[in-house]
C-alpha cells in the first residue's frame, strides 16, 4: 500500500491490483481483452469501480483503448522495455540501498531462503517459476526497503516488463548469468552494506537493458 | 467579489486555469496544507464555474496535492516531512538519469536554450528575484527533461512534483540557497553541453541532496 492508495477508491484500487496481478503473472497476455462484465463477476466490484480502473491502467501505459471494442492489454516493444527498464534501474536501486539500511534479520532470513529457491529453480531448469521468483526477489528487496513512494513506481512499471522478462530468461545461458546478478544484490542487501546493494542492482539492470537490446534469437517461434 | 453579470468560464479551459492557479496558490502558501477548499469559492476567485472547480480538484485529488474529507468537502493535503524526503529521494534518482540521459541526447539547440535559461537564472540570483528563480528553476527541469527524450522518466518526475512544489519553493527562498542552486544546476548544465554523461547524472543528484539535507536539518515550517 502506497501513498497512492489515498487517491484512488477501495474497489477501484482492488479492479486494478486485480488486473495488474494477472498481467504479470501472464494470465492476461497482451491483447487480452478486458471486459467490464467479466472483471465485474471476478472482482465482485462495480461497474463505475471497474471503469475507473481500466482508466487508471491505460493513464499507465498497461492497458489500451481499442475504439467501439473497450480495452485490451497493450503490447510493450522492445524499446519501450529498455526506456522502462532505464526509469526502473535508479528506483530500484535506490531501493536496494534502503533495503540494506532498514532490513530485519528475519527479512535477512527470508531473502537468503528465497535465494536458494531460486538457485534451485535455475539448477532444474524451471524458467518459468525462475521468472516469477525474480519479481518476488525484487517485491522482498521493496518491503525491506520501507519506501513505499519508490515501490509504488517501481510496481507500476514492473507489471509492463513481466513479457520481456520471461523470454529474455528463454535465452540459453542467461538464467545462470541473471542468478549470479541477483545473488550478489541478495550478498549486499543482507550484508546491510548499502552502497554496494545499490551498485549491485544497477549492474544487474544494466545487464537487463543490455541482453534486452540485443537482436532475439527467438527460441519459441512466434511469441 | 464578482459582481452581478460576470461571466463564469467553463468546460476543460475552464478546468484547467482553476487546476493551475489553485497549484500555483499551494506551491506558493497562499493557501495552507489543511486549509478547506470551498467549489463555490474557488469558482468565484477563479472566475469558472463551481463544475470547473470540482474537476479541478478531482485532478489535484489524482496528484496527491489534495484530499477529499467524507461530507466536508476537500481540504489541501498535509504532506509530511517523511513523505516529503521520500519523493525527493525518488525525483533525486529520477533527476539524475534525466539529465544523464541530456548529457547523451539532447540537439545543440537544446544545449543553447539550457544555456540561456541559465543565463536567466544567474541574472535573476545577482537581481534578488526569489519568484522569477522559481520560474527559471522550473524550466531549467523542464527542459532537461524535453532534452533527455526519456517521456516515463518525465511523467513520473511531474507527478511527484505537485506533493513537493511547496517545499521546493519554500527552501529557495532560504537565505543563500538560491546562489547555491544556482551553482548545482550550473553543474548540471555544463556537464550536459559537455556530454558528460555520468558528471551530468552526479550533478543533477547533488541538486536534489541539498534538498534533502536542508530537510532533514530543519524541517520546513508550514
Amino acid at each position: 500500500m502506497g501513498y497512492g492508495a489515498a487517491m484512488a477508491s477501495g474497489a477501484q484500487e482492488t479492479a486494478e491490483s486485480f488486473v495488474r496481478v494477472a498481467i504479470s503473472r501472464g494470465d492476461m497476455p497482451p491483447g487480452y481483452r478486458l471486459v467490464e462484465a467479466d472483471l465485474v463477476a471476478r472482482t465482485g466490484v462495480s461497474r463505475g469501480a471497474v471503469r475507473l480502473a481500466i482508466d487508471a491502467l491505460i493513464a499507465e501505459g498497461l492497458v489500451e483503448r481499442i475504439p467501439n471494442r473497450g480495452a485490451r492489454v497493450r503490447v510493450v516493444s522492445t524499446d519501450e522495455a529498455v526506456a522502462i527498464t532505464e526509469v526502473r534501474l535508479p528506483l530500484e536501486a535506490l531501493l536496494a540501498r534502503k533495503a540494506a539500511e532498514r532490513i530485519t534479520d528475519a527479512e535477512i532470513d527470508g531473502l537468503r531462503a528465497h535465494l536458494e529457491t531460486m538457485t534451485a529453480a535455475v539448477d532444474s531448469g524451471d524458467v518459468r517459476t525462475y521468472s516469477e521468483l525474480i519479481q518476488q526477489l525484487y517485491g522482498l528487496v521493496g518491503e525491506a526497503a520501507r519506501h513505499p513512494i519508490a515501490a509504488d513506481l517501481v510496481g507500476r512499471l514492473q507489471a509492463q516488463l513481466v513479457r520481456h522478462q520471461f523470454r529474455l530468461s528463454l535465452r540459453p545461458g542467461r538464467p545462470r548469468v541473471s542468478l549470479a546478478g541477483l545473488t550478489e544484490l541478495v550478498d549486499a542487501v543482507t550484508a546491510r552494506d548499502p552502497a554496494r546493494a545499490e551498485a549491485a542492482a544497477s549492474t544487474h539492470l544494466r545487464g537487463v537493458i543490455a541482453a534486452l537490446s540485443e537482436p532475439i534469437p527467438d527460441p519459441g517461434g512466434p511469441a | 467579489m464578482s459582481g452581478e453579470g460576470t461571466r463564469l468560464l467553463t468546460g476543460v479551459r475552464a478546468r484547467r486555469i482553476a487546476e493551475q492557479r489553485l497549484r500555483e496558490e499551494i506551491t506558493r502558501g497562499a493557501v495552507v496544507p489543511g486549509q478547506r477548499l470551498v467549489e463555490p469559492e474557488l469558482g468565484e476567485r477563479y472566475g469558472v464555474t463551481r463544475n470547473s472547480a470540482r474537476l479541478a480538484l478531482d485532478a489535484l485529488i489524482a496528484e496527491g496535492l489534495v484530499e477529499r474529507i467524507p461530507h466536508r468537502g476537500a481540504r489541501v493535503r498535509v504532506v509530511s516531512g517523511s513523505e516529503v524526503v521520500a519523493i525527493l529521494e525518488c525525483r533525486q534518482v529520477l533527476d539524475g538519469l534525466l539529465a544523464r540521459k541530456a548529457a547523451q541526447n539532447a540537439t545543440d539547440e537544446q544545449v543553447d536554450r539550457l544555456l540561456a535559461n541559465l543565463g536567466r537564472l544567474q541574472r535573476a540570483v545577482a537581481e534578488r528575484e526569489p519568484l522569477e528563480c522559481w520560474e527559471l528553476v522550473q524550466e531549467h527541469h523542464r527542459l532537461v527533461a524535453e532534452a533527455a527524450h526519456q517521456p516515463l522518466a518525465s511523467s513520473l518526475v511531474e507527478r511527484l512534483q505537485g506533493r513537493i512544489a511547496r517545499h521546493r519553493f519554500q527552501l529557495l527562498l532560504r537565505p543563500g540557497r538560491s546562489q547555491q542552486a544556482l551553482a548545482e544546476l550550473t553543474e548540471v548544465v555544463h556537464a550536459v553541453a559537455g556530454r558528460r554523461a555520468d558528471a551530468a547524472e552526479q550533478a543533477a543528484r547533488t541538486h536534489l541532496q541539498g534538498g534533502i539535507d536542508e530537510l532533514l536539518l530543519q524541517p520546513a515550517g508550514a
